[in-house]
């Protein structure tokens, strides 16, 4: 995503701000980052600075329209659309939920800092998506297949995970062709 | 059999244990921008997945009391019921196992039990998960494990909570203590009826907050530990409470809760459910070797379908469906009371 304070360069730096009490994380490029541990505030004292300090405490704070003018960086009619349901990044900061599953893939860098803020950055730990009985049953290259793919998330090896989950989906789909 | 009769544990502290899961399809959108035909293929899809143990109900063919009669039930929520397109619940003939389609999520698969049971109502939702992804193929990401509608439930997609009767730690002050405590440890405690004031406000809901960086396995186990910590601190207080000046005060209190209950004309929701709690807290401090202060016969099971059978559509529907003025209500409510206790 790009940095909340100047909004052209890559953010690279979280910045934790503390003002009367209220912490507020920012995401900012290295440059923006250097210039505030020189200065005590991030925006401009007074309404404004109490504004902005209110409206990043919400999780899409960055995206919301409201935001994005006052950033100098409005929302414009190309912005960019999941080819699945059409949602765009505003309509996501607006709705406050994504539009369908491959939002996430479409607006991976932009939903990081969402996701960093609600989860703090923890990873998913879970079963690996084992339950799905289909290719469970399916033995042979698909169990193993499984078991590479949870070997590969342990390990957070993700690239090497999405390929194997890939070809379990095509050998499950193959399966169920050669069934019908 | 209904949710609110079963043998879980520790029925004197927790009334229910639940273990939701989301789920949903890959390149199916989410609320709004579903469509009708994709909102079929989901219900019938998911009817083909669960098999014939499962009975579909149309909730966008459902009469409004009919609908809410399941809010009471807390079988699904709110929103669901008054929601607006095509939706539809799953219900498994154990009533045990219930799937919202087209709820937030595509699916919300969930298991509902007596007591302290999140181990059993674990697994009973994890079979049913298991049977929409052989139809299925769920939306699924290894970092960000199950996906979402919501970003906040990412990762298990897990939700697991208990509703807990705490009149004692209510009573010596101890909510916002206990809160704080279970915050820390990933756990969030918020009032059922509003929190606090009067008798109603001892009822709590705890649920798990996180869904990344711990596994549903782990998440049960802690959970448990900390539903037996809640368990036993509010043991520890009742005996307090049972004791001294203030025993004979929680006494009268509790024996005069079942007395109004079992002899009266009319009575309003209100009024059942702030003497509904007393008469719980006199089945459990009965139960745990103390005077007896209910009869025997009152025990959980008539005691929790009572608080689900004499909410308002719940009693409409019981008394044949026809429109029920509320004085009808109050009045139909006392006899239920009186029959039952």
């Amino acid at each position: 995503m790009l940095c909340e304070k100047c909004g052209k360069n890559e953010a690279t730096v979280y910045y934790t701000e503390t003002v009367n009490g209220k912490t507020t994380k920012y995401m900012l490029c290295h440059d923006c980052a250097e210039e505030m541990k020189s200065k005590s505030g991030i925006f401009p004292a007074g309404g404004f600075g109490g504004l902005m300090s209110e409206m990043f405490s919400d999780m899409f704070a960055p995206f919301s329209p409201k935001v994005r003018r006052l950033r100098g960086d409005a929302p414009s009619a190309d912005e960019k659309k999941c080819p699945v349901c059409g949602a765009t990044m505003s309509d996501i900061a607006h709705e406050r939920k994504v539009g369908c599953p491959e939002c996430y893939r479409t607006f991976k860098s932009e939903l990081a800092y969402t996701i960093e803020r609600v989860h703090g950055g923890q990873k998913y730990k879970g079963d690996g998506g084992t339950e799905d009985r289909g290719a469970e049953k399916a033995g042979g290259e698909a169990a193993a297949l499984k078991r590479e793919l949870d070997e590969a998330v342990k390990s957070e090896n993700f690239e090497l995970a999405a390929e194997l989950r890939d070809k379990i989906r095509e050998l499950s789909q193959n399966e169920k062709k050669e069934e019908n | 059999m209904a949710w609110y009769c079963g043998n879980g544990e520790a029925r004197d502290v927790i009334v229910s244990s639940r273990v939701r899961f989301a789920r949903n399809v890959e390149r199916i959108p989410f609320g709004k921008r579903l469509s009708d035909e994709d909102a079929e293929k989901l219900i019938s899809g998911a009817g083909e997945a669960l098999g014939e143990k499962y009975t579909r109900v149309n909730f966008d063919e459902l009469s409004p009391v009919t609908a809410q009669a399941y809010v009471e039930e807390h079988i699904v929520s709110s929103e669901f019921a008054s929601g607006e397109g095509k939706r539809a619940l799953y219900k498994n003939d154990s009533d045990e196992i219930y799937v919202m389609v087209c709820e937030e999520d595509h699916f919300r698969v969930q298991s509902i039990k007596s007591g302290l049971s999140l181990e059993s109502a674990y697994s009973a939702a994890k079979e049913a998960a298991g049977r929409l992804s052989e139809k299925f193929e769920i939306a699924f990401d290894p970092e960000l494990g199950y996906l979402t509608h919501c970003p906040t439930n990412l990762g298990t997609a897990m939700r697991a909570s208990v509703m807990v009767f705490l009149p004692a730690i209510t009573k010596c002050n101890g909510i916002p203590s206990l809160t704080r405590q279970l915050s820390k440890l990933g756990f969030t405690v918020r009032g059922m009826y509003g929190e606090g004031s009067d008798a109603l406000g001892t009822l709590y809901q705890i649920s798990n907050q996180e869904t990344l960086g711990i596994t549903e396995e782990e998440t049960v186990k802690r959970f448990s530990e900390v539903a037996n910590s809640v368990v036993n601190e509010e043991r520890r207080l009742r005996r307090e409470l049972m004791s001294g000046d203030a025993g004979d005060e929680t006494a009268d209190r509790c024996m005069r809760a079942y007395g109004i209950l079992k002899h009266s004309r009319a009575i309003s929701n209100r009024e059942f459910l702030s003497l509904w709690i007393e008469a719980r807290l006199g089945a459990a401090i009965s139960d745990d070797g103390g005077e007896r202060l209910i009869p025997k016969n009152v025990t959980y099971d008539v005691l929790d379908a009572l608080m689900i059978e004499v909410q308002p559509a719940v009693l409409t529907l019981l008394s044949g469906g026809g429109e029920l003025s509320p004085h009808d209500r109050d009045l139909r409510r006392a006899k239920i009371l009186a029959e039952r206790l």
